[in-house]
C-alpha cells in the first residue's frame, strides 16, 4: 500500500505574523529569536494528509481556510513553519495563472521554462512541445509574448503545460476557472481521460458541482483545520453546512458607513443622531429595523423622511418617498429630539445592502430637503446560495410525475 | 524514497543558464542596437575619463620595478579598475533586489531559489566576459600582456569571483528582509569608486592613508587583475592568501544565512 504512496503530509502548520517587521522574521530565521507572538495568525494547524497513486482529491473551504497556502506547502511552494510533507514522485505545480511565466517571453519559451521548472530536461520537453502547442491551441499567439495573451489564453498554456509534464500528482489551483467554456469543456474531457489512466490530481475549486463530479475524495478545510476528509459527496455537505453556519452569525450586523450629512448647501436644521439596526419578529415574518434618532435645531411644521435600501450594484431595491407619504412629526420646537422607526420586510437574498434617508421639511405644498444621508448603514444578508438576485420571491422547482 | 533524478543537480544547472540567457535576450530584444551597448557603455565611459583624467589631469601610472620613471599612461590601467568597478555594482545593485523582481518565481512556483541566484551570477558573467574581453584586447594592442601576467590574472580572476559570488548570495538573501540593504549599496558603491585607486594610482595617495585604502576590498579586486595585466607582476603572495581566504569565508557565511532564510523569503517578498 505504501508504494502507493505519492504524498505524505504530517502535523503541516504555517504561522504568519502580520505586522511583524522583516527584520524579525530575518532574526527569527537567523538565530532563532521568536518574534513577539502576539499578533501571529495561523493560517494552517497540524494538517496530515496522504495522497495516493490514481486519488483524485478535491479541498474545499471557504476563503481565508487556507487552502491556497496549503497547496502552496504541499506543491513545495511555501515552507510550513512546523511539520513536513515527503513526496514520492513528480509533483506538477499550478498556483495561479502566472506560475512561474515570463511576460516577455514567447508560449513556447514560457512552456520550455515551464517544463524545466517542473523538473524535465530539454529532450524530454522537446518531445511535449508538440502535444502542449496543440492542446493549447493558440495559433500564432504561441510564438508571442505572454503579456499580449489574455488572461484566458495563459489559462490555456498552463494548463496544457501542467498536463504534459507527465508528473504523478497534478497540483490545480482554480486556474480553470479562467478561460472560455469550450476550453474548460476541453481541459474538463482531459482531466478525466487521465483519470481513468490513473493520473492523481488534487484540485482546488470554490465550484462544488465540478469536486462533486471529479474527486474521489473530498477534504474540507475550516480556519486551518482539516475538518472532513472523506468520500465526495460528504464533503460537500459538510463544506455546505460551515458555509451556512458561517453566514448565520453575521446576519444583519449593521455597520455604520458615515453618519454626515452629504449636501453642504442644505440647511441641516433636523439631522440624524443616532441609530441602529435590529430584527423584528411579526406574525412570524422577520423585519428589519433602523431605529434613528432625530435632532431638531429650529421650529418646524411638519418633517417627513424618504428613506431606501439599495444593493452594492447601487440598484434600488425598495424606496419610501417621504413627500407623498405624508408628515411623520408635527409642530416640532427647537431642541426637540424624537425616535423614529424605519421598518422592512427582510426578503432579502444574500448580498450587502445599503441604507439611505432624506430628511425633509414640509411647508404646505413644498417639501425641502434638511438633511441627505447617503449609504449610511450597510448590512449583510446570508443564507442559501440556491437563489441569487435581490428579492425572495420563494422560488422553487419540482419534478411532475 | 523520494524518487530525484541524478540529472536534477545539473538540470537545474541548465535551467539557471535558460534563465540568464532569456535575461540577456529580452534585455537586448528591445533595443536597436542590441549587444553594442554592452561594448559601448565601457568604451565612452573610457573615453571621457581618459580625456578628464589621463590628458587634463595628467594621471598616468609609472612601470614599478624601472624605478618609476616610465609610465604607461592612464587608459589600460583605469580600464582594468572600470572594469571590475561596474561589474561588481551590476552584480551588487541586482542581487539587493534579486528575489522581488523574480517574484512569481518565487511564491508561485517551486522554483529552487538558488537557481534564480546563480541564473544572474551568470547574466553577470557574460557582462564580466566581454569586459574582459575589451581589456585584453586592449592590453594586446598596447603590447603589455605577458604570459605570466594572464596566469596571475587568472587567478586573481578566481579569487574575485568567490568573494563577487559570496556577496550577491548575501546580500540576495538579506535584500528581501531589510530595504535599506539596496540602498545602502547604492550609496556604498559611489563612495568606493573614489576610495578605490580607479581614477588614480595608489602611488599618489598619502603613505598614512594606504592601509585604509586595502581595507577596501575592491582595491584587492582591482589591484590584483591590474598588476597582473598592466605590469606583468604578482602581487605579494599574502595578499592572494588573504583575499583567497577572506572571500571563502564570505562565501561560506553567506551560504549558512542563505540556508536559514530561504524557507521564509516567499514569505516576505
Amino acid at each position: 500500500m505504501s508504494s502507493n504512496l505519492l504524498l505524505r503530509a504530517t502535523g503541516l502548520s504555517k504561522v504568519y505574523s502580520g505586522s511583524t517587521h522583516p527584520l524579525a522574521t530575518l532574526c527569527h530565521a537567523l538565530f532563532g529569536i521568536a518574534a513577539d507572538a502576539a499578533d501571529e495568525y495561523p493560517v494552517l494547524d497540524n494538517i496530515t494528509l496522504d495522497i495516493r497513486r490514481g486519488e483524485t482529491v478535491g479541498i474545499m473551504g471557504r476563503n481565508g481556510a487556507g487552502k491556497t497556502t496549503l497547496l502552496g506547502i504541499l506543491g513545495d511552494v511555501i515552507q510550513p513553519t512546523k511539520g513536513t510533507v515527503e513526496r514520492f514522485g513528480r509533483i506538477a505545480t499550478l498556483l495561479g495563472l502566472t506560475a512561474g511565466f515570463n511576460p516577455n517571453f514567447t508560449g513556447r519559451e514560457n512552456a520550455y521554462l515551464f517544463c524545466s521548472i517542473q523538473g524535465l530536461s530539454r529532450r524530454q520537453t522537446d518531445d511535449r512541445i508538440a502535444n502542449i502547442e496543440t492542446f493549447a491551441d493558440l495559433g500564432r499567439y504561441f510564438e508571442l509574448p505572454l503579456r499580449t495573451y489574455s488572461s484566458g489564453m495563459q489559462s490555456r498554456l498552463a494548463f496544457a503545460c501542467a498536463v504534459h509534464v507527465s508528473a504523478d500528482l497534478i497540483i490545480i489551483d482554480e486556474t480553470l476557472a479562467v478561460g472560455d467554456a469550450n476550453f474548460r469543456m476541453k481541459c474538463y474531457d482531459r482531466i478525466r481521460q487521465m483519470k481513468q489512466e490513473g493520473q492523481s490530481f488534487l484540485l482546488v475549486s470554490h465550484n462544488q458541482n465540478l469536486l462533486a463530479n471529479f474527486c474521489t475524495r473530498g477534504i474540507v478545510l475550516e480556519g486551518g483545520k482539516k475538518v472532513f476528509d472523506g468520500i465526495t459527496s460528504e464533503a460537500v455537505e459538510v463544506y455546505k453546512r460551515i458555509r451556512t453556519e458561517a453566514m448565520g452569525d453575521t446576519d444583519l450586523k449593521g455597520k455604520v458607513l458615515k453618519l454626515v450629512s452629504d449636501k453642504s448647501a442644505l440647511d441641516h436644521d433636523v439631522v440624524l443622531e443616532g441609530f441602529c439596526l435590529t430584527e423584528r419578529d411579526v406574525d412570524g415574518e422577520s423585519f428589519g429595523v433602523v431605529q434613528a434618532q432625530l435632532a431638531v435645531r429650529r421650529g418646524m411644521e411638519h418633517i417627513s423622511m424618504n428613506f431606501g435600501i439599495s444593493n452594492h450594484h447601487g440598484i434600488v431595491v425598495c424606496a419610501w418617498d417621504g413627500a407623498r407619504a405624508g408628515m411623520i412629526v408635527r409642530q416640532l420646537k427647537a431642541g426637540d429630539r424624537h425616535n423614529v422607526e424605519m421598518m422592512f420586510r427582510k426578503r432579502l437574498l444574500p448580498g450587502r445592502y445599503f441604507v439611505s434617508c432624506i430628511i425633509h421639511e414640509l411647508v404646505g405644498d413644498v417639501t425641502k430637503p434638511q438633511s441627505i444621508y447617503q449609504n449610511f448603514l450597510s448590512f449583510e444578508i446570508s443564507g442559501s446560495d440556491v437563489m441569487s438576485g435581490i428579492a425572495d420571491l420563494e422560488m422553487s422547482i419540482a419534478m411532475l410525475e | 524514497m523520494p524518487r530525484i533524478p541524478r540529472t536534477l543537480f545539473i538540470e537545474n544547472i541548465r535551467l539557471a543558464w535558460d534563465l540568464a540567457r532569456r535575461d540577456l535576450s529580452a534585455k537586448y530584444r528591445r533595443s536597436a542596437m542590441g549587444w553594442v551597448w554592452l561594448i559601448l557603455t565601457p568604451l565612452c565611459l573610457l573615453g571621457i575619463y581618459s580625456l578628464v583624467f589621463g590628458h587634463f589631469f595628467g594621471i598616468e601610472w609609472k612601470i614599478p620595478h624601472l624605478g618609476g620613471a616610465v609610465g604607461v599612461g592612464f587608459a589600460l590601467p583605469f580600464f582594468v579598475g572600470l572594469s571590475v568597478y561596474l561589474v561588481l555594482s551590476d552584480v551588487v545593485n541586482s542581487s539587493t533586489v534579486l528575489f522581488a523582481s523574480k517574484r512569481t518565481y518565487v511564491v508561485k512556483s517551486p522554483f529552487p531559489l538558488w537557481v534564480i541566484w546563480l541564473a544572474n551570477l551568470l547574466r553577470a558573467a557574460v557582462h564580466a566576459g566581454v569586459a574582459l574581453f575589451l581589456v585584453l584586447a586592449l592590453a594586446l594592442l598596447q603590447q603589455r600582456l605577458t604570459f605570466f601576467g594572464l596566469c596571475w590574472m587568472a587567478i586573481g580572476l578566481v579569487c574575485c569571483g568567490v568573494f563577487v559570488s559570496g556577496l550577491s548570495l548575501l546580500l540576495a538573501a538579506l535584500g528581501p528582509f531589510v530595504g535599506d540593504v539596496s540602498e545602502a549599496f547604492r550609496l556604498l558603491l559611489r563612495v568606493l569608486f573614489y576610495a578605490t585607486p580607479i581614477t588614480y594610482p595608489m602611488t599618489l595617495v598619502p603613505q598614512p592613508y594606504h592601509d585604509w585604502m586595502w581595507l577596501n576590498p575592491l582595491t584587492s579586486m582591482v589591484e590584483l587583475l591590474r598588476e597582473p595585466i598592466v605590469f606583468g607582476q604578482m602581487l605579494p603572495l599574502y595578499v592572494y592568501g588573504i583575499v583567497f581566504a577572506s572571500s571563502l569565508l564570505l562565501f561560506g557565511i553567506a551560504l549558512w544565512v542563505f540556508q536559514q532564510v530561504k524557507g521564509v523569503i516567499s514569505d516576505v517578498v
